[in-house]
């Protein structure tokens, strides 16, 4: 055993030991095994589809709420991670991006699992469409839905081939042309209130200004106010920078494979 | 809370720590930059864990953070308040997903770019042959 590894083992076991006295004695995870909720999320729960028209979310899930409405600019300001990072692993292959798809050879695995990956494939849109849309009403949203949604093209990818995504549709051009305007709409529904002299960002109605989205369907079902707009913009953003990045993937793959 | 739930904690929060020294152990020592993105993906899924652990409650019957009637009294409310596990940690381990999903698209991109600059994956490999490099354009 070389010195390099005796610093390395003890280095890990301190960190380790300082992560479990901090979580463990200094409590900064809050009390082990808490049985109230915190003040915080007490009140987020309280306020999300409460009768305080100036607090209220128009949202009876938690999440969603939180996630777009009081701390919109924290998701605001991850979307832009998000797209950065997947701008800059696209940049890094940037000769692929003039490239066709049509041109790598048609393949795909056994006639089994072509099979079972078409229905799998049509359970996965579903599912992820429905995650999306139904975010201010039930667990899921944009992220989730749109991270389901970029297992389609992946699953197209490996039981069928690159030429057969093109086939279907999904072709990365398309990919970043859905992203972008996706990404416009999320910045024209954040920026909409500003016509109407309210805020960035505003969904319901708050002090000083007359405008609010709207917080129910026709029906009375709860939309959420801008929450549903910005679920479906972010749902088609993320499915579109994730189809990108794993086409660009499959593209490599099938150029590596290509050559002699 | 009874001696069930201390039990589930504990082991819960040894394999948090389990989790995190395997992941640094990868991380620091395992020379495949495949190897480290798996580590540093494992090291975030841990953090997710902590995060759900943060949030969960011990309280009976427990729920998820979801108001079931679309036009709630005030009891309604104060009975999610009272049962609901607490919403702010899953709404972090959401934006921490998805933060997590494209970092390791970018590091995977950095790989394959890395492997066909040199033809390895492996940090050790690419710094000697870095060094052969600075050796040859000296000489």
């Amino acid at each position: 055993m070389t010195w390099a590894k005796i610093i390395t083992a003890i280095s890990i076991l301190v960190i380790l030991f300082a992560l479990a006295y901090g979580l463990f004695y200094l409590g900064i995870a809050g009390p082990p095994a808490p049985t109230s909720l915190r003040s915080l999320g007490a009140k987020y729960l309280e306020y999300m589809l409460g009768n305080n028209k100036y607090y209220t979310a128009s949202s009876p899930e938690g999440v969603t709420a939180i996630l777009w409405d009081y701390r919109g600019l924290d998701t605001l300001y991850e979307t832009m991670v998000l797209f950065a990072a997947v701008i800059a692993s696209v940049l890094i292959y940037r000769e692929y991006l003039e490239k066709r798809e049509t041109r790598t050879r048609p393949r795909g695995l056994s006639l089994i699992v072509r099979s079972v990956s078409k229905i799998i494939l049509w359970l996965t849109i579903i599912v992820s469409v429905g995650l999306g849309l139904t975010g201010q009403l039930t667990p899921g949203g944009g992220f989730v839905g749109g991270a389901a949604f970029a297992v389609v093209p992946v699953l197209v990818l490996l039981a069928y081939s690159v030429a057969y995504n093109v086939k279907l549709g999904i072709t990365k051009n398309r990919a970043l042309l859905q992203r972008t305007i996706a990404l416009l709409c999320l910045s024209a529904i954040i920026l909409i209130p500003l016509l109407f002299s309210g805020y960035v960002f505003q969904n319901q109605l708050k002090p000083g200004t007359s405008f609010c989205y709207p917080g129910r369907f026709l029906d009375g079902t709860p939309l959420g106010g801008n929450l549903f707009f910005l679920n479906t913009a972010e749902l088609f953003a993320v499915a579109g920078a994730f189809t990108l990045a794993f086409i660009l993937l499959g593209l490599i793959a099938g150029a590596r494979e290509e050559a002699p | 809370m009874n001696d069930l739930g201390i039990i589930f904690w504990i082991y819960a929060w040894l394999i948090v720590l389990a989790n995190t020294g395997v992941a640094l152990y990868g991380l620091i020592t395992r020379p495949s930059l495949l190897k480290k993105i798996a580590c540093l993906t494992i090291l975030a899924d841990t953090s997710f864990i902590i995060l759900a652990l943060i949030g969960y409650r011990f309280t009976y019957p427990v729920k998820p953070y979801i108001l079931t009637t679309w036009n709630p009294s005030e009891a309604d409310i104060q009975r999610l308040v009272a049962s609901s596990v607490d919403p702010l940690p899953p709404t972090l381990t959401i934006t921490a997903v998805v933060i997590n999903l494209s970092i390791t698209i970018l590091l995977v991109f950095l790989a394959i770019r890395l492997y066909e600059i040199y033809g390895t994956n492996s940090v050790k490999k690419i710094s000697m042959l870095k060094k052969q490099e600075r050796g040859a354009g000296e000489g």
